[in-house]
């Protein structure tokens, strides 16, 4: 073959010479068309794949719930033995028991959910026989209880007054409500609007100079270890994967301390609507579950933090809001 | 002098001087076992208190008035008061107690619970620290 060729004039060669360019030229656009077709899969498998993991996501959380009227019926049981045990007999209707809520609603809701149940059946004394209706509703990311009696009086007796309050408290303490309506002297409707599921965030914990704290991991792309960047530290930013990332000292923002940086940190990138800011951290502790609790009045100047939360050990976690530690002269 | 006239007051004192609250703005008398500090907070605030899934937080009037504590070891102590539906507490160099006073007799070093959130309640500025620089 090559003794062939060398053979051949230049002339000669030149035709196979295009025609082997041709060749791979196509070969190379075939290529390209398989590739870009590969990428067009791709894509729709990762769109796929996002709204399996979006309905996943949903399955989740729907099989956490529990049906409302399981509620109801524990209540029922013990309220229909005191009616019983006072000789009165009481009707008790229930529309939209399959409604479903989150578990620890579900737990907070049965002390009072039984108190108002109780007073109801307790306070109609004159009336040997009565009627509840209870009515429950979807209303946006809320659940709307109507309980609806021909029992109770408008008007409260002291005890009554005591219990309300807790039921009160106890249902604000579940970002709810509880409302008293009374019609004509005859009917008295309790309302009580509760949150389907209490907002849960994803948290991934962090550790500066001793102090833990938390940050939502929405924003985040990935953590890399600061010990691959040496010019971290006069530079104040980092090459990674050819994009040029500035790093800000958590500690530095944060706690005011400059001089002791470890070596062994980690720089969280956060990923915020296309770009890329860094933070460095001492340590990083893992990711936790939980329901971030506001600052009251007092505390809500303070913020560079979305919220806090007391962990499990006992141990206030305070949540930084990334948005806010990368805006301007922080 | 019927006790209806008379008003209850919790005496709570740092370092030389004693200072007086509310009875009704009183929760309790906690001994501080642990408490974590808040960083960025005015430096009166002297950390968070953890109890039962929330934090208190704690102030020293010591910082506020500038009163200076020289035979006073750490405080141990602090007064859990409710204003404007929020729980603060306020560091206490001795065990507090409790008095009543007659209304007209006048009396130094009341505190006034809502005047005293409003003037130490974290302001929503930025950061103090960026002027610093």
């Amino acid at each position: 073959m090559i003794n062939k060729t060398s053979e051949l004039s230049s002339s000669e060669l030149l035709p196979i010479c295009i025609e082997e360019v041709l060749d791979e030229y196509l070969n190379f656009l075939k290529r390209i068309q398989e590739i870009s077709e590969s990428i067009e899969e791709f894509s729709r498998n990762l769109k796929s794949l996002s709204r399996e993991i979006q309905h996943l996501e949903e399955y989740l959380i729907e099989i956490k719930m529990i049906p409302i009227g399981k509620l109801f019926e524990e209540v029922f049981h013990k309220v229909k033995e005191m009616a019983e045990e006072s000789g009165k007999v009481i009707e008790i209707e229930v529309k939209g028991a399959e409604i479903k809520i989150d578990p620890s609603i579900f737990e907070a809701l049965s002390q009072p959910f039984f108190y108002i149940l109780r007073n109801i059946v307790q306070q109609g004394i004159e009336k040997p026989a009565g009627y509840i209706k209870i009515n429950a509703k979807k209303k946006g990311r809320d659940i709307v209880i109507k309980i609806k009696n021909n029992l109770f009086p408008p008007e409260f007796s002291i005890s009554d007054e005591m219990d309300f309050l807790t039921v009160k408290k106890t249902i604000s303490k579940l970002r709810g409500t509880v409302e008293i309506f009374s019609e004509n002297d005859e009917e008295t409707t309790f309302t009580i609007k509760i949150p389907q599921s209490l907002d849960v965030s994803i948290l991934l914990i962090f550790r500066s100079l001793n102090l833990e704290f938390a940050v939502p991991i929405t924003h985040i792309e990935r953590i890399v270890s600061a010990e691959d960047f040496p010019n971290l530290k006069d530079e104040k930013m980092i090459n990674h994967r050819n994009r040029v990332i500035p790093v800000k000292y958590f500690s530095e923002i944060f706690l005011q301390q400059t001089d002791k940086i470890d070596e062994k940190s980690y720089i969280i990138i956060f990923n915020m609507f296309g770009t890329r800011k860094g933070l460095l951290v001492e340590d990083i502790l893992g990711y936790e579950e939980v329901v971030i609790q506001s600052f009251g009045k007092f505390l809500e100047g303070l913020n560079q933090y979305s919220g806090y939360y007391v962990s499990a050990e006992g141990i206030p976690r305070y949540v930084i809001n990334p948005l806010r530690i990368f805006e301007e002269g922080i | 002098m019927s006790e209806e006239l008379q008003k209850s007051y919790c005496v709570f004192g740092i370092g030389e001087r004693e200072f007086l609250i509310p009875k009704e703005n009183v929760i309790q008398v906690l001994e501080i076992i642990r408490i974590f500090p808040i960083p960025g907070s005015p430096d009166y605030i002297v950390g968070a208190l953890p109890v039962k899934g929330k934090i208190i937080p704690a102030i020293d009037l010591a910082k506020v008035y500038n009163i200076e504590r020289l035979n006073y070891s750490e405080s141990k102590l602090v007064v859990i008061i409710d204003v404007k539906g929020e729980k603060i507490g306020i560091l206490s160099d001795t065990t507090p107690f409790f008095v009543n006073f007659e209304p007209d007799i006048v009396v130094e070093d009341i505190i006034e619970p809502d005047k005293l959130f409003e003037k130490l309640k974290v302001s929503q500025k930025p950061s103090e620290k960026a002027n610093d620089k």
